[in-house]
């Protein structure tokens, strides 16, 4: 009980997540007659974790490539590709949020690279500033259900499943939830009549952007393609994706140089500090929860509500749902998964399938306020407030929320591709 | 009633396997021994942490006992680093069969003083043993040295195995464990090592037909107490866990063998694999016992005390 | 003014074992990959050096992250505590602060029971003790860094949040 309660007044007097998940264990382990060196050995244990590395170097790769121009590459390409019909830019900017999913692993990471320069762009075509701020911040949770993900990597080393298998498993469900988001998106603008005023789709053009961009598109053929060919694992994957954004950078397109690499690498720490660090309080916290049999006790009582693996996923996205207002993605994914996955499993749940469900409310939890880091982004791109781009970013909510309940109904859509294998 | 010592043990796996197995036998022969008032409440499936990470508990006194591989204790406490030197035990007897290095007796009584020396906290109550590592090929028999020739290998890359495979003249391929699959499906691998259950349980007998149960290196389990902890319990309580698991040591040997016989019946009877035998086991030991001077830095107590494990299987007698 | 210049030395200091400690493990990995693919043989050494970069990496990173305002925090409640969101942050980092002090003390325990009973790494056998090091260290500055934060805060008449949550969370992204 005493857990609970300071584990709340922290959380909610703003005291870091990573010190939220360490203070009341902390406290456990002052009144039981475990050593409190112990403390330093979990903070240890719980970063020590190889596949963890692949998060710094994917945040690297995607510092790099922003200096090295291969995004601003990806949106030429996707401007050719939509041309003039209603809501072009606003499907081009989904578009160019899917494909820089591929290579980023970040939800407001996606968003920043993408809106940064469809934005202003869609102002200009005639789209109002608050809908364009929502489209990218829509299209900006792709970079979490798209390969490859933070969230997944964490959730992988958590619940020990394999990485590379849940990225996978993301591939269906991330086109899905696109197609979707541009199905909305053009919806919508042709309601309040957003038209492109882009050149109209001509083969030739396509081709040219096609050929001038071919070293950027390449990127995620290179870098997802070794993981499902299985010559990379996903943490060599990551470096991969480091050492080739280095190659177009440096020596392809030649506008990276040392300057560049080391605020890279800056940029990749400062991103990274606050991140990481959780998990080693997660674990501290995971292992008095274990102790305690916490994760026990909370299935037994959510099982008296309903024992049926349906509902119960239901049950849990509802929840997810609310949590993901006021919590941020990974430190939900840190807390939670210790608790969930043992309950989900024991109804015969997939840990593949649940972790990409997981992620999809997550995705959700990125467009709610008050603590929607998505919005957040897009409110600085944009200069709007975080209430303008709220009401504006309600439908796509809905669409993902359609979208997380097929995913429930049939497992199949995330797993099948794993059969493929 | 309420038991009125309860202490956790931890491993690494589920309670269905070898090293659950263990974990529950000892839990209920502490039970019973202790009419009920010592409780060994089993944390199953690594909730502590890697095998490591959990060794690094009991050390410290977050959990009381744990059952972990010996390799991994090893860095806590590096005289069991002569448990992994190649063909230094080439059977399941040798470890935990009547005088065996793991079984209750004088030669583990000096382990488990080294390992309390060097670790300051661990203490070793009892051990068992999975299997040894065997030898899988897809295409055709390996009984003798020179079959490894050509052969492309699969093996983990760490020092121990890199020397032996040295010493045995193969380089072989570090591809990751979770990778070894499809790269033997796909034949970027024609072999590989592992215990032989590892074939059955995971389903490799579709690509590997031919098993050679070379014996060159075990699995080692040791069991471990936090000293400090087990010294503050009453004696007759310490008696009841050091009973339990001397007991629970020679019920799981017969285990291992009972459940051994049956994995090597179904993968010939059901699934037509071949089990191929060395012609030439002399070679291969002389071999890798030769690349035991390499290996030495490793151990705590160096060649000393890899001698005097020698001498103890050799004559029975810790010097 | 002497504070100020140790202060500004300091995040020097953080931001170039930070950036050194994830080159080296990008540039070790790299070589893991090259060994693996081209020359077909492994390394034994690189998972684990490339690990131990890592936990520095984190640990100094997390620093650096204090030092910028970048921790994660839960901030739908703050104004409505007593005394609004200053008062909130205030109490927040104190409690941070105690729990950092509470790691140092566990940080130097450990590792003094590692100079007593050495723990090895598995391929390098290197003495453990090196890595560990990070975790006091980096919550010793880390502490320094709410304390310096707080204090600049208070004296500019804001909270810590200012620069935190909306301005620096928007440039860049979290997960
Ligand atoms: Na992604
Ligand atoms: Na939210």
């Amino acid at each position: 009980m005493t857990f609970v309660v300071v584990f709340a007044v922290c959380l909610f007097l703003g005291v870091p997540i990573f010190a939220v998940l360490g203070v009341p264990s902390l406290i456990e382990l002052l009144l039981s007659p475990i050593p409190l060196a112990s403390l330093a050995h979990s903070l240890y244990e719980g970063v020590d974790k190889f596949p963890l590395l692949a998060i710094p170097c994917f945040v690297l790769a995607g510092a790099v490539m922003a200096r090295a121009g291969i995004t601003e590459d990806i949106i030429a390409v996707m401007r050719r590709v939509v041309g003039r019909t209603h809501g072009g830019l606003a499907i081009v900017t989904i578009l160019s949020c899917m494909f820089f999913a591929a290579i980023s692993g970040s939800g407001p990471g996606t968003v920043a690279a993408v809106g940064t320069l469809l934005i202003p762009a869609m102002v200009q075509d005639g789209y109002r500033k608050d809908f364009a701020a929502a489209v990218t911040s829509s299209g900006g949770t792709l970079g979490i259900l798209l390969p490859p993900s933070n969230p997944m990597i964490v959730y992988g080393v958590l619940a020990s499943v394999s990485i590379g298998d849940l990225f996978l498993a993301g591939i269906v469900p991330g086109l899905l939830m696109g197609t979707l988001l541009i199905g909305v998106a053009y919806l919508l603008s042709l309601r309040a009549g957003f038209r492109g005023a882009g050149a109209a789709f001509e083969l030739r053009d396509f081709g040219k952007a096609l050929y001038a961009a071919k070293f950027s598109l390449a990127t995620p053929f290179i870098v997802l393609g070794g993981i499902y060919a299985g010559i990379f694992t996903p943490v060599e994957a990551s470096v991969v994706a480091v050492l080739y954004a280095l190659l177009v950078g440096v020596v392809i397109k030649r506008r990276v140089g040392l300057t560049a690499i080391w605020d890279s690498l800056s940029e990749a720490s400062a991103i990274c500090g606050g991140l990481v660090v959780i998990m080693g309080t997660a674990v501290f916290f995971g292992e008095f929860l274990a102790l305690n049999q916490i994760p026990q006790q909370i299935a037994a009582s959510l099982l008296t509500v309903t024992t049926d693996a349906v509902l119960m996923l239901f049950l849990l996205a509802a929840i997810l749902i609310v949590l993901g207002t006021f919590m941020e993605t990974l430190s939900t994914v840190i807390i939670l998964t210790p608790i969930l996955l043992p309950l989900v499993t024991r109804l015969g749940v997939d840990p593949i399938h649940f972790g990409i469900l997981l992620v999809v409310t997550s995705e959700i939890g990125f467009l709610t306020p008050p603590l929607g880091v998505n919005l957040f982004v897009a409110c600085s791109i944009s200069g709007l407030k975080l209430e303008q781009i709220s009401r504006q970013v309600l439908p796509f909510i809905l669409t993902i929320a359609a979208g997380l309940v097929v995913l429930i109904l049939w497992p199949q859509i995330s797993l099948s591709i794993l059969s493929l294998k | 009633a309420e038991p009125r010592i309860t202490l956790r043990y931890a491993h690494c796996c589920p309670a269905d396997q070898a090293f659950g197995i263990y974990a529950h036998d000892f839990a209920d022969r502490v039970a019973t021994l202790s009419n009920g008032e010592i409780a060994v409440e089993v944390l199953d499936g690594g909730v502590m942490g890697s095998e490591q990470a959990t060794a690094q508990k009991v050390q410290l006194g977050v959990v009381q006992m744990a059952g972990i591989t010996s390799n991994n204790v090893a860095q806590l406490a590096p005289s069991l680093n002569v448990l992994v030197l190649p063909y230094m035990t080439s059977s399941v007897d040798q470890l935990t069969g009547e005088g065996g290095l793991l079984r209750a007796g004088p030669y583990r009584d000096e382990l488990a003083k080294r390992v309390l020396d060097e670790s300051g906290s661990l203490k070793v109550v009892g051990g068992y043993t999975n299997s040894f590592r065997s030898l899988f090929a897809k295409d055709k028999c390996i009984d003798e040295l020179a079959d490894l020739q050509g052969l492309k290998i699969r093996a983990p890359k760490n020092p121990v195995m890199t020397a032996m495979w040295d010493a045995w003249g193969v380089s072989t391929y570090p591809i990751a464990w979770s990778e070894t699959y499809g790269a033997v499906a796909q034949g970027v691998v024609d072999a590989f090592d592992s215990p032989t259950d590892v074939i059955l349980k995971m389903g490799f007998y579709e690509h590997i037909k031919y098993i050679t149960e070379a014996t060159y290196l075990p699995m080692a389990g040791v069991v471990i107490a936090n000293n400090d902890w087990l010294e503050g319990l009453d004696e007759a309580d310490r008696t009841v866990i050091l009973k339990a698991a001397d007991e629970a040591d020679k019920a799981h040997a017969a285990w291992v063998k009972k459940v051994g016989a049956e994995v090597r019946g179904a993968l010939k009877d059901d699934h037509g694999v071949t089990f191929c035998e060395l012609k030439d086991p002399e070679e291969w030991q002389s071999r890798a016992r030769g690349a035991w001077p390499e290996l030495y830095k490793l151990v705590g107590g160096g060649k000393d005390w890899v001698d005097a494990t020698v001498t103890y299987l050799e004559t029975g007698e810790v010097k | 003014m002497r504070l100020t210049r140790l202060f500004s030395l300091l995040d020097r200091f953080e931001e170039v074992v930070a950036n050194l400690a994830l080159a080296s493990l990008v540039l070790i990995l790299a070589a893991q990959v090259f060994f693996r693919y081209v020359l077909q043989t492994g390394i034994t050494w690189s998972e684990e050096v490339s690990r131990f970069c890592f936990v520095w990496f984190v640990y100094i990173s997390a620093s650096l992250a204090a030092q910028k305002g970048r921790h994660i925090r839960v901030t739908v409640a703050t104004p409505l505590i007593p005394g609004g969101e200053r008062v909130a942050l205030l109490l927040a980092d104190a409690i941070w602060a105690a729990f950092n002090l509470f790691v140092v003390v566990a940080g130097i325990l450990l590792i003094r029971r590692m100079i007593a009973h050495p723990v090895y790494s598995t391929a390098l056998f290197l003495p453990l003790v090196y890595v560990y090091a990070v975790i006091p260290l980096a919550h010793a500055l880390m502490t320094l860094r709410v304390v310096q934060r707080q204090w600049e805060a208070w004296r500019r008449g804001g909270s810590v949040l200012v620069e935190e949550v909306e301005i620096d969370r928007g440039k860049d992204g979290a997960p």
